[in-house]
C-alpha cells in the first residue's frame, strides 16, 4: 500500500512537470503547424516569460501577470517573426531554422549578460497546507500548476482546432500559396502564429518558474522536453502535443525516482531515439499523405 | 589533373605553412594558432553535414567531449600510444554519430537537428554524472607523450596539431570535392530526383555523420591537451552553437569556409578580449547578420571582390541547337548505342494494379503492357490517377494491390534507387535537376555509379589517378552532346532555361543506357520551338537506341506525332489502348478527355 501510495506521488509529480511540457510543446506545434519552421528559440520565449513573471509579480497581482506575460512574449515573438525572419524566408527555409537556433541563443546570452547566472526564485500562486487524500500530498502549487497549465493546453487545442485562425493556419502551412489566393495573407497568418506560440511559451514559463527556478538554463531546459513531447504526438497533433508532454513528464519523473536523476536525460533521449525509429508519425498522427 | 590534385590538397597545403609561418611567432601566438587550427578543421567537418547534407548540428560540443574525454581516457587507464588515442576518440566519435543518425534513414532537416540537441543535453548531463570523468569538476589532461619524448613547448604542439589537421584538412576537402560532395548536394537540392538514380539517401546522411562527427571528435582530442582540463561546460550547448556559427560566417558549402570561419571566429574573442564574455552574443548576431545579408558568408564575399576586380569572359555561344546534325555524327552515339534493347516481349507490365487513398481509389486494377522498341503514351484528365500510376510504375508509390513487372522480370520492383541499375530512368513533371551542380556533374549522377563506398573511393582516388572517373565524364560529355548541351558541360544548372534543363534531364535520363525510359509530362513549359526539337530528340534516341519509353502527356499534338500506342485513363481506369489514331478516334475519350458531348459526334 505504501509502495502504491509513493507510485502515485511520483505519477502526480510527473503530471505537473508534463503539463509545463505539455503547454511548452503546444506553441512549438502552432508555430510549426503554420509556418513549417521548428523554432529552436521556444525555449529562449519560455525563459523570457519566466523573468518577465519575477519581474511582474514585485508590481502586479498574480491575475495581471498571468494576463500580460503571456500578450508580452506573443508580442516579443510576433515582432522576431516579422521584423528578422520575413526577410530571411525569401532566402531558404534551411536559414529560417538556423536562424531561430541564433536567435534564442542572442536572447539567453541577453538576460545571462544582464543578470549574471543566479538563480532567481518564484513564489507558487497558491500557498497554504497541501490537501492529504487517500496518504497522497497534493500541494497547492501542485495542483496550480498541474491544473492550471492542463486546463490553458487542453483551451489552446480546442481553439486552433476549432476556430477559424487554425484553419488559416493549416491551410497556409499544407499550400502557402493556395492559402494566398483563397485571401490569407501570408504575414499576417506567420504573425499570428508566432505570436499564439509565444503567448503559449509565455504562459509555460510563469507555470514553470516556480518548479523549476528561473535562470537561463530554462531555455534549454524546457526546449528539449518540448521538443520530445511534440514528437511523441506527432509534432503536428496539438492534441497529441498535449498527451505527449504529460507521458514525458511521467516517464521521466518515474525513472528520476526509481532509476537515478542521471538516468532522466538518457530515459528522454531513448524515448525520443525509439518513437522516430519504431513510430516516426508519432502517437497521434494526421492523415496519410498522398504526394510521393 | 594536376590543378584537381592541387584544389584537393591546397586547404592541407595552407594549414602546414600557416604552422611553420606560426614556428616564427611568439609563444602565445602559437597558442592561438593551435586553438585557431581546431576550430577550422571543426567548422570544415561541420560543412560536409551542415552545408552539403543540409542538417543542423547541435551535437558538436558533444562530439568534441566523447573525442577528448575517451582519447585521454584511453592514454590514462590503457597507455595508447597519442595519435591511436585520437584515433579510437575519433572512432567513438563516428560511432555516437551513426547512432545518432538512425533515425535518418526517415527522417529530414528538423528532426535530426531535435535529436543532435537533446543528444548534447543528454552528453553534459551524462559526463557530470558518469563516474570516472571528473563531473564538473572537471579531469586533468597530461602533456602529450610521444616516442618517449614529453610534449611542453607551444612550437611542439603547433607542429603536431599542424600536422594532424592538415591530414584531416585532406579527408574532408578530398570528400567535399569528391564525387560524395556532389552526390550530398544532389541530395539536398531533390531527394526524389536523387532516389530515381540510385542515391540511397538514408545510408548517405548516415555515413556523413559518421565521418563529421568521428572529424569533430578527433578535433576534440586534439584540443584536450592544449586546454589541460576537460569539464562539461567547456563541450556545452553554447560550443555546439558557436560552431556551427563557424561554416555559415565562413561560407557554407566549401571546406575553406569552414577553415576560415572557425579560423577567424576562435581568434576574435582572443583579439577583443574585453569582449570575450558576450562571445556568444556577438556570434549569434554575427550569424543572422550574415545569414540575412551575405548568405554565402565570407568566402562569398571574397569571391564577389575578386570576380568584380576582373571581369570573367563571357559564356561561349551555344551553338544553334539540331538534333539531326548532333545525332548523324556517330561518334557521340556510338558508345551509348552499344546496349540495345530486347526487340521482342513486353518492357514493362502492370497487371491489376490498385491504389487508394484512404476512400479515393486513384488507380482502380490497371493492366497495361508496354512493348518493347515502342513509344507508349498515356493520356486522360486531370484527376485520372495518370501521376500515382505512374509513381506506381517508377518505385516510389508501393501499390496496395497487383503488380509491376520490367522486361519479364518475376520478382517485384524494389526500392526506387534500384531502378538505374536494372536499366530503367525517369524525368520529372516538374523537372529535378541538381541546381548547384554543373550540367557534366548533374549527367555523371545518371550513371548511377552512386553506391557510396565507390563515392568515397572515388572521392579519394579521382584527382590522381582513376580511369573509372574519365571514362564517366566521358559518357557524361557524350550525353550532353547527344541532347545539344555540349557547350554548356560546365554551366550551372540552375542557370539552364527551362526547355534546355529538360534535355539536361534526358541526358542525365539516358546516360546509362537504359532500356525503358519513363518520361513525367516532358513537355509541360516547353515553348512550341522547343517542343519540336524534343520531339526529334526523343524519336531519334527510340529510333537510334531501341530505347523504350512510356509518357504521361497532356499535349495531344505532340503525343499524336510521337507515340505508336496509347492509352487512355480515366477515373482511375484505362479506358482505351491501342493505336493512337483508333484511341482519339473513340467516343467515350472524345468525350471524357475532350468535353465533346455525344450529340456533337452524330
Amino acid at each position: 500500500m505504501i509502495y502504491l501510495t509513493e507510485f502515485l506521488q511520483v505519477v502526480i509529480g510527473g503530471v505537473k512537470i508534463g503539463a509545463i511540457y505539455s503547454l511548452a510543446a503546444i506553441g512549438l506545434v502552432v508555430i510549426h503547424k503554420a509556418t513549417k519552421t521548428v523554432n529552436f528559440a521556444h525555449g529562449a520565449f519560455i525563459m523570457l516569460g519566466a523573468y518577465a513573471g519575477y519581474f511582474g509579480l514585485k508590481f502586479l497581482p498574480y491575475s495581471l501577470v498571468y494576463l500580460l506575460v503571456p500578450i508580452a512574449i506573443g508580442l516579443i515573438a510576433g515582432g522576431i517573426e516579422s521584423g528578422v525572419l520575413r526577410s530571411l524566408r525569401r532566402a531558404d527555409h534551411f536559414s529560417v531554422v538556423i536562424s531561430t537556433v541564433f536567435l534564442g541563443i542572442a536572447i539567453v546570452e541577453l538576460v545571462r549578460v544582464v543578470y549574471e547566472s543566479e538563480m532567481l526564485s518564484v513564489s507558487p500562486v497558491l500557498v497554504g497546507r497541501p490537501w492529504i487524500i487517500a496518504d497522497v500530498v497534493l500541494s497547492r502549487e501542485t495542483i496550480w500548476i498541474g491544473l492550471g497549465a492542463l486546463t490553458a493546453s487542453a483551451i489552446a487545442v480546442y481553439v486552433f482546432m476549432r476556430l477559424a485562425i487554425g484553419r488559416g493556419m493549416r491551410a497556409m502551412a499544407s499550400n502557402p500559396r493556395g492559402a494566398q489566393l483563397c485571401g490569407y495573407s501570408v504575414d499576417w497568418i506567420y504573425g499570428i502564429a508566432w505570436f499564439f506560440g509565444g503567448a503559449l511559451a509565455g504562459l509555460a514559463g510563469l507555470f514553470a518558474a516556480p518548479p523549476m527556478g528561473v535562470s537561463p538554463e530554462l531555455a534549454l531546459a524546457t526546449l528539449v522536453p518540448a521538443f520530445v513531447a511534440a514528437v511523441i504526438g506527432g509534432f503536428d497533433s496539438l492534441i497529441g502535443a498535449l498527451l505527449g508532454g504529460i507521458i514525458l513528464g511521467i516517464v521521466e519523473t518515474l525513472s528520476a525516482a526509481y532509476i537515478s536523476s542521471a538516468m532522466k536525460g538518457a530515459v528522454t533521449f531513448m524515448l525520443l531515439f525509439a518513437m522516430l525509429l519504431f513510430r516516426p508519425e508519432g502517437l497521434f498522427p494526421e492523415v496519410k499523405r498522398r504526394s510521393a | 589533373m594536376l590543378s584537381r590534385v592541387l584544389r584537393v590538397v591546397a586547404p592541407s597545403l595552407a594549414i602546414v605553412l600557416i604552422s611553420l609561418v606560426g614556428l616564427l611567432c611568439g609563444t602565445y601566438v602559437q597558442y592561438v594558432i593551435c586553438i585557431a587550427l581546431i576550430a577550422g578543421i571543426t567548422g570544415a567537418s561541420l560543412v560536409l553535414l551542415v552545408g552539403l547534407g543540409r542538417v543542423i548540428m547541435l551535437a558538436t560540443g558533444a562530439m568534441g567531449a566523447i573525442g577528448a574525454y575517451t582519447s585521454t581516457l584511453f592514454i590514462e587507464h590503457f597507455r595508447f600510444p597519442y595519435l591511436l588515442a585520437i584515433g579510437v576518440g575519433g572512432l567513438f566519435g563516428a560511432f555516437g554519430g551513426f547512432l545518432l543518425a538512425i533515425p535518418a534513414g526517415r527522417f529530414r532537416g528538423h528532426n535530426l537537428a531535435m535529436v543532435t540537441l537533446v543528444f548534447q543535453a543528454i552528453a553534459v548531463i551524462g559526463i557530470r554524472e558518469l563516474p570516472g570523468t571528473g563531473g564538473s569538476e572537471g579531469m586533468r589532461v597530461r602533456p602529450v607523450q610521444m616516442f618517449g619524448h614529453q610534449f611542453n613547448a607551444d612550437y611542439e604542439y603547433l607542429l603536431l596539431i599542424g600536422a594532424c589537421t592538415a591530414l584531416l584538412a585532406f579527408i574532408i576537402s578530398a570528400l567535399q570535392q569528391g564525387r560524395f560532395g556532389n552526390t550530398l548536394k544532389a541530395i539536398a537540392v531533390t531527394e526524389i530526383g536523387s532516389e530515381a538514380f540510385g542515391i540511397n539517401i538514408g545510408l548517405y546522411r548516415i555515413v556523413t555523420f559518421a565521418i563529421t562527427s568521428g572529424c569533430l571528435a578527433a578535433a576534440g582530442g586534439l584540443l584536450a591537451p592544449r586546454i589541460r582540463i576537460l569539464d562539461p561546460e567547456t563541450f556545452g550547448i553554447l560550443a555546439s552553437v558557436n560552431a556551427l556559427a563557424y561554416p555559415i560566417v565562413g561560407g557554407m558549402t566549401s571546406v575553406w569556409g569552414g577553415l576560415i570561419g572557425g579560423g577567424l571566429l576562435s581568434i576574435l574573442p582572443e583579439v577583443l578580449r574585453p569582449l570575450a564574455e558576450y562571445k556568444a552574443l556577438i556570434f549569434a548576431v554575427l550569424v543572422i547578420l550574415v545569414i540575412g545579408f551575405f548568405p554565402g558568408g565570407i568566402l562569398e564575399m571574397l569571391a564577389r571582390i575578386v570576380s568584380i576586380a576582373r571581369r570573367k569572359p563571357d559564356l561561349q555561344p551555344l551553338p544553334k541547337f539540331n538534333s539531326r546534325t548532333i545525332l548523324v555524327d556517330s561518334s557521340t552515339t556510338q558508345s551509348l548505342s552499344g546496349v540495345s534493347a530486347p526487340r521482342h516481349g513486353p518492357a514493362l507490365e502492370i497487371s491489376d494494379v490498385s491504389v487508394s487513398f484512404g476512400s479515393l481509389r486513384a488507380v482502380d486494377h490497371v493492366t497495361l503492357g508496354v512493348e518493347s522498341g515502342a513509344i507508349h503514351g498515356l493520356i486522360g484528365p486531370n484527376g485520372a490517377g495518370k501521376t500515382s500510376l505512374f509513381n506506381v510504375i517508377s518505385g516510389f508509390l508501393p501499390p496496395d494491390e497487383g503488380q509491376v513487372r520490367f522486361f519479364g522480370e518475376s520478382h517485384i520492383p524494389g526500392a526506387a534507387r534500384t531502378y538505374v541499375a536494372r536499366g530503367i530512368t525517369r524525368t520529372f513533371q516538374h523537372v529535378a535537376i541538381y541546381g548547384p551542380l554543373s550540367c557534366l556533374e548533374n549527367v555523371a549522377i545518371g550513371l548511377g555509379h552512386n553506391d557510396i563506398i565507390q563515392s568515397i573511393r572515388s572521392s579519394f582516388v579521382d584527382p590522381f589517378r582513376d580511369p573509372g572517373g574519365i571514362r564517366d565524364r566521358q559518357s557524361a560529355a557524350e550525353a550532353l552532346a547527344l541532347v545539344g548541351l555540349d557547350g554548356r558541360r560546365h554551366t550551372t544548372a540552375s542557370t539552364l532555361s527551362l526547355g534546355d534543363q529538360r534535355r539536361l534531364e534526358i541526358a542525365r535520363a539516358i546516360v546509362s543506357r537504359p532500356r525503358l525510359l519513363l518520361l513525367d509530362e516532358p513537355m509541360s513549359g516547353i515553348s512550341l520551338d522547343e517542343e519540336q526539337k524534343l520531339l526529334a530528340l526523343l524519336q531519334d534516341l527510340n529510333a537510334r537506341l531501341g530505347l523504350t519509353m512510356f509518357l504521361i502527356e497532356h499535349n495531344i499534338r505532340f503525343v499524336l506525332d510521337i507515340c505508336n500506342r496509347l492509352s487512355v485513363m480515366s477515373a482511375g481506369q484505362i479506358i482505351a489502348d491501342g493505336a493512337p489514331k483508333d484511341v482519339i478516334a473513340q467516343p467515350g475519350v472524345r468525350r471524357i478527355y475532350f468535353g465533346e458531348r455525344e450529340s456533337a459526334l452524330q
